[in-house]
């Protein structure tokens, strides 16, 4: 399975490539404008860790883009993000974000986003309303607990 | 108090009124007479302790015997041999411990004197005569609010914290830790053009970039600094950012001398 992972510090890329690359296609963007461009490919990735500030879009505005295009209704976007408080992950979870991880990335709870990541891409509908309530989407504190609890 | 060109003193040792000394120790190393003593002057006015050296022997007999809060040394002089004594200086830290600030300084300027002096281990660079603004933003840069001397700090870098981040994956902890330390320098001078060119978005993004990076590493004072500028950056207040850099470089140099031992 593809998945995009669009963050410009390469420290952050590597650490997700590597926790993450062993069980998915990778593909990297460093910026947000080629993240949009990959994501819009027809073989292009339907699962992505988007960076919330990058060159280019930032996370969210390509969220946005994502959420207003009904071919691209089965992407999974996880925002990557040190914002913490709930007023920002409401905003990215509204700009359509299904979930975020902090970047206090472990392992172990990568896996978790991974695995509800995959099976949330596999399974959503490729047509209709991409809304977050009508994709089949955990609840948000599901993953959202990956950061908090480090 | 006299001084003569070719031989060590201490100068302007500075009491306050319990007899304590104050400010801060500062060791000069430099062959030329005349740029001592200004610089000398300069920091005497400004209340610290002040040692000279006037070649490359002396400075580390006095690095030997003394502790410092910053170093000036010039780049050019042959006495001085700046880059071998700068070096035996870093190899004594990496065995012993510590990381003084060190400034380089070159009489006749060329575009990549700063590079170079940065790249052979020192923490900032500055063209001669050196100014009020700039002794006062390195000075400013090595200030830390306790009264302790930078070499004594606490932990710099919380490498356990960092592992346990990695699930103790210490092969990842070094592939992670090697592509910081090659991205740092980049990142500085991102923030350095940005105070130049008076771009508050791009010191901004270098020092959010910087700041995650500390953030996960555990690198806890200098992520402090990074998470200031990029405060800074966001509401376009650049007035103080030039002291926050200087400063960010030479906590980033003193962890990085930490992190090259693993």
């Amino acid at each position: 399975m593809k998945l995009l992972i669009a963050e410009d510090d390469p420290f952050f890329r590597r650490i997700l490539e590597r926790l993450l690359g062993s069980e998915f296609e990778i593909s990297t963007a460093v910026d947000g404008n080629v993240a949009w461009t990959m994501l819009q490919e027809n073989d292009g990735p339907r699962l992505a860790v988007l960076d919330w500030v990058m060159p280019g879009m930032t996370g969210p505005e390509v969220c946005r883009l994502v959420r207003t295009t009904p071919r691209l209704a089965s992407a999974y976007l996880i925002l990557l993000t040190d914002k913490n408080s709930a007023a920002d992950i409401t905003a990215g979870l509204r700009a359509g974000a299904d979930d975020y991880l902090t970047k206090t990335i472990r392992p172990g709870r990568t896996s978790r986003a991974r695995r509800n990541g995959a099976k949330n891409c596999r399974t959503a509908s490729r047509s209709g309303n991409p809304s977050l309530s009508s994709r089949g989407c955990p609840p948000a504190g599901e993953i959202n607990t990956l950061g908090n609890n480090s | 108090m006299s001084w003569s060109a070719g031989s060590s003193a201490i100068w302007g040792q500075v009491h306050n009124d319990s007899g304590e000394k104050t400010g801060r120790r500062i060791l000069i190393a430099e062959n030329n007479t005349g740029n001592s003593i200004l610089l000398l002057r300069t920091l005497e006015s400004l209340n610290h302790q002040v040692v000279i050296a006037s070649n490359g022997q002396q400075a580390l007999a006095e690095f030997g015997a003394l502790s410092f809060d910053l170093i000036f040394i010039d780049m050019e002089s042959p006495e001085m041999d700046a880059f071998a004594t700068i070096q035996t200086i870093r190899d004594r830290e990496k065995a012993e411990g510590g990381h003084v600030p060190i400034i380089g300084m070159t009489e006749h300027p060329s575009s990549g004197d700063r590079e170079l002096c940065l790249s052979r281990g020192t923490d900032g660079y500055s063209a001669k005569p050196v100014s009020l603004e700039e002794i006062e933003t390195f000075l400013c840069a090595v200030a830390i609010s306790e009264p302790v001397p930078l070499w004594r700090r606490p932990i710099l870098w919380d490498r356990a914290k960092a592992l346990e981040r990695l699930e103790g994956d210490e092969e990842l902890l070094r592939e992670v830790v090697g592509i910081f330390l090659e991205g740092k320098p980049k990142m500085l001078a991102q923030m350095e053009q940005a105070l130049l060119d008076q771009t508050p978005k791009t010191l901004e993004l270098a020092a959010h970039g910087l700041k995650g990076d500390l953030a996960y590493l555990g690198v806890v004072e200098a992520c402090e600094t990074a998470r200031q500028l990029e405060g800074m950056g966001k509401k376009q207040e650049l007035d103080n950012a030039k002291v926050l850099v200087a400063r960010l470089r030479i906590q980033l140099s003193q962890v990085d001398g930490i992190m090259r031992q693993i």
